[in-house]
């Protein structure tokens, strides 16, 4: 297993990679910290891609409204956040700010995820490997967005991408993948996803008004949505290296 | 150490109702992320249709539905028009309940306070109750629904009456221009652009007073001095009947008549005025033209009247020996044969220039005109020589027989006439480039060369036979062109080898097979 992503945080430095599932301490606010600061970059990079795909289906503001919820989240992890070491904490203020700064429907759709994955923190296994416990935040994640959307996976959103990923983290711990191989098998999966949202019609969203007419063109929500699936492992650990941050 | 009953039962009632608020929280954000998610439809300046059938599917999406429909009141007729429908609608409209007794099928009544815009229906199949959040949901957007639709309605309305307006601002064949309360140009349609002689785009923004060329026009500042789009802004009140000359300065200036009025005056201050012109360059061109034919033909005919009249006078009033009145009356004749042909060409004229020239076309062998034309001539004039020349296989032409024998009459009279008394006239039929051919030559004065085009205005006389003895009104020419490209043919003077002057007229020919022609 490689340098595993979940660890770039305080834990990084851990001497021995292939001991990580094992002996590594349960996921904390360090690791989220890391992975929201990947989010940025990641989102920073792509924003005006997003953008474009929005304006063929939405109304063309995603990727600059991601980032300035991101950079929010930034803002607040090098403030007030600074001293937030608690690993639900830090993902439902994330979640908040998400809330409070993405325009549109995104905002409360990642913020919404954010804040279950923030209360599914709360009843972690200290003794479940942390895969598996990134697995658990996931569909945490996932439940809380699908039901504040009303999506389910066909619809044309976020969803598409996020669905299918979660499910790849699942069997993968299920299986017993180590780290690197379940993350690269969970963006794998999400970047599946959001491609199988192009030939759909939109049925939610402000994509449903053009019916018909949304057909043949991906999804940003799906598309944003791989960006933040890929932030969960690093660069070396993605398929074709391009993801993560 | 064991937990006090009491207190192990107050952390379960605490945690109990620490969840309950957590999910009505969560309720609560979820129906402010639905109404956000409609409300983003709602503003999505769709169509009704395209809007009635998202927000359906929305709908009942929210509910749990599977089935629905949306009718909305159609402006014109009042009645219902069905919107969007997904799904079976198991029941009639009515046989829906709107007060909730049903719980797998709902009927909303939207209205937006004023009037009812339409009925939303939405249904599950087998008896599955809807979901009572997304029932409520919906009862709690009805009058937004309402309020959306009508505007939907009137935007389509609006974009409608706009379309029509962009078509006939755009369709309009007089010129349109829009100008700001500052005389800057806001728009001008494509008769406009025409008639300026400039790119629509390039004349948005720019004063008036540059798209007219104001300044080239008069001497004074025409900007302070009785403008009238000044006069419309400043008092609003319209001008109509305003005649200019635009494009002065110019090698082509136009004459317009121009009517201005105001277009729009807001409440913030803006106003527009509107302008809207009729090129009348053709108008003043045909009026000279009438002036100048009525002044010609008074003349033309006063003359010979004159002349008849003083031989008349003299005959009855003065004794003369029988050849004198023999002479005279000789002169009599010829001059009412010239005015009975001033006569007879003035009303072809007239004819001619208000469309009415009647023909009737018959496929004739061109052979056949032009050998009784030649004949004709030569029997009038044996002293002078007609060569007639034509090919072997000569064309049948499909046209009003009396009509083109009297433009080769004409083309054969002035052959004659402008050449020398002994000929030769040369005429020669046949087929060139698919058309059919016929050239009349002459080794007379010519034409000048700068003079080609103008032989085929109206009363034009050359200047070399002006001055000449040799009769001729300039009508006959004029005439002949006009009946010729009424067939769909040309009539032209072309370079001649020798001195004299060559006719040229083509005529189309037929599809169907051509005719021997005939030897003269």
């Amino acid at each position: 297993m490689g340098h595993a992503s979940l660890a770039t945080g305080s834990h990084a430095a851990a001497a021995d990679p292939t001991a990580v599932l094992l002996e590594s301490p349960p996921l904390g606010a360090a690791e989220a910290r890391a992975y929201l600061r990947r989010c940025v970059r990641i989102v920073g990079r792509h924003a005006r891609a997003l953008t474009r795909l929005d304006e063929a289906l939405g109304d063309g503001d995603h990727g600059d409204n991601l980032l300035a919820g991101f950079s929010a989240v930034e803002d607040w992890l090098d403030a007030d956040g600074a001293g937030e070491d608690d690993l639900s904490s830090l993902l439902r203020s994330a979640g908040a700010i998400l809330i409070a700064s993405v325009g549109g429907a995104s905002g409360p759709l990642y913020g919404s995820a954010f804040m279950e994955a923030g209360f599914a923190a709360r009843g972690l296994d200290e003794q479940t490997p942390r895969i598996a416990q990134l697995a658990a935040l996931l569909e945490a994640a996932a439940a809380g967005l699908a039901r504040r959307g009303h999506c389910r996976i066909g619809d044309k959103t976020i969803y598409d991408a996020l669905a299918p990923a979660t499910a790849a983290l699942r069997a993968a711990v299920a299986r017993g993948a180590d780290e690197g191989t379940a993350i690269r098998e969970t963006a794998t999966a999400g970047a599946r996803g959001m491609r199988d949202t192009t030939p759909l019609v939109a049925r939610r969203g402000l994509a449903m008004r053009l019916g018909e007419r949304s057909r043949g063109r991906r999804d940003p929500g799906a598309a944003s949505c791989l960006l933040l699936v890929r932030a969960l492992g690093t660069r070396r650990e993605m398929p074709g290296g391009r993801g993560g941050a | 150490m064991p937990e006090h009953p009491s207190v192990a039962a107050e952390v379960d009632r605490l945690l109990a109702e620490n969840e309950r608020t957590f999910r009505e929280a969560q309720l609560a954000a979820d129906t402010v992320f639905a109404h956000y998610q409609l409300s983003q439809l709602l503003a999505s300046h769709e169509t009704p249709a395209a809007l009635a059938g998202a927000v359906l599917e929305e709908l009942m999406h929210l509910s749990g539905a599977d089935g629905g429909a949306l009718w909305i009141r159609d402006p014109r007729s009042e009645r219902p028009v069905l919107a969007a429908q997904r799904g079976e609608q198991p029941r009639g409209l009515e046989e829906i309940p709107d007060d909730g007794s049903d719980p797998s099928a709902l009927r909303v009544a939207l209205d937006d306070g004023a009037r009812q815009v339409g009925v939303l229906v939405v249904h599950r199949s087998a008896g599955v109750p809807l979901d009572p959040d997304g029932v409520r949901f919906l009862a709690h957007v009805r009058h937004e629904l309402a309020v959306a639709l009508r505007g939907a309605q009137l935007r389509e309305a609006l974009d409608l009456e706009r379309s029509e307006l962009q078509a006939v601002f755009e369709g309009a064949s007089d010129a349109i221009v829009l100008v700001d309360e500052h005389r800057r140009v806001v728009r001008i349609n494509g008769a406009a652009g025409a008639l300026l002689g400039i790119p629509r785009a390039s004349a948005t923004g720019h004063p008036c007073e540059e798209l007219f060329a104001c300044h080239a026009s008069r001497s004074s500042d025409p900007c302070r001095d009785g403008c009238p789009f000044a006069h419309v802004i400043a008092t609003g009140e319209p001008i109509s009947g305003h005649e200019r000359t635009l494009g002065a300065g110019v090698p082509e200036p136009v004459h317009v008549v121009g009517s201005y009025a105001l277009a729009s005056r807001s409440a913030g201050g803006s106003t527009m005025a509107v302008a809207v012109f009729r090129d009348t360059t053709q108008v003043a061109h045909l009026q000279e033209l009438r002036s100048g034919f009525i002044a010609t033909v008074s003349h033309e005919l006063r003359t010979p009247l004159a002349l008849i009249k003083g031989y008349v006078d003299t005959l009855m009033e003065v004794e003369l020996d029988p050849e004198t009145v023999r002479g005279y009356l000789e002169r009599i004749d010829e001059t009412t044969e010239r005015l009975a042909e001033l006569v007879r060409q003035t009303l072809d004229v007239t004819q001619l220039a208000i469309g009415q020239l009647v023909m009737e076309r018959t496929p004739i062998p061109l052979a056949d005109l032009l050998g009784g034309a030649v004949a004709d001539l030569r029997l009038r004039f044996p002293e002078t020589a007609v060569w007639l020349e034509m090919d072997e296989s000569m064309p049948v032409v499909e046209v009003d027989a009396g009509r083109i024998r009297q433009v080769l009459d004409n083309l054969l009279d002035n052959a004659r006439k402008y050449g020398p008394p002994e000929g030769p006239v040369t005429v020669r039929g046949g087929v060139s480039d698919g058309t059919a051919r016929v050239s009349v030559e002459d080794r007379g004065v010519g034409i000048p060369v700068d003079e080609r085009d103008l032989v085929f205005e109206q009363f034009h006389r050359g200047r070399n036979v002006r001055e000449s003895t040799l009769l001729g009104y300039g009508l006959g020419l004029s005439i002949s062109r006009r009946i010729v490209e009424a067939h769909g043919g040309q009539l032209q003077v072309e370079p001649s080898r020798r001195r004299g002057t060559r006719m040229v007229m083509r005529l189309p020919i037929p599809k169907v097979g051509t005719a021997e022609g005939s030897a003269p």
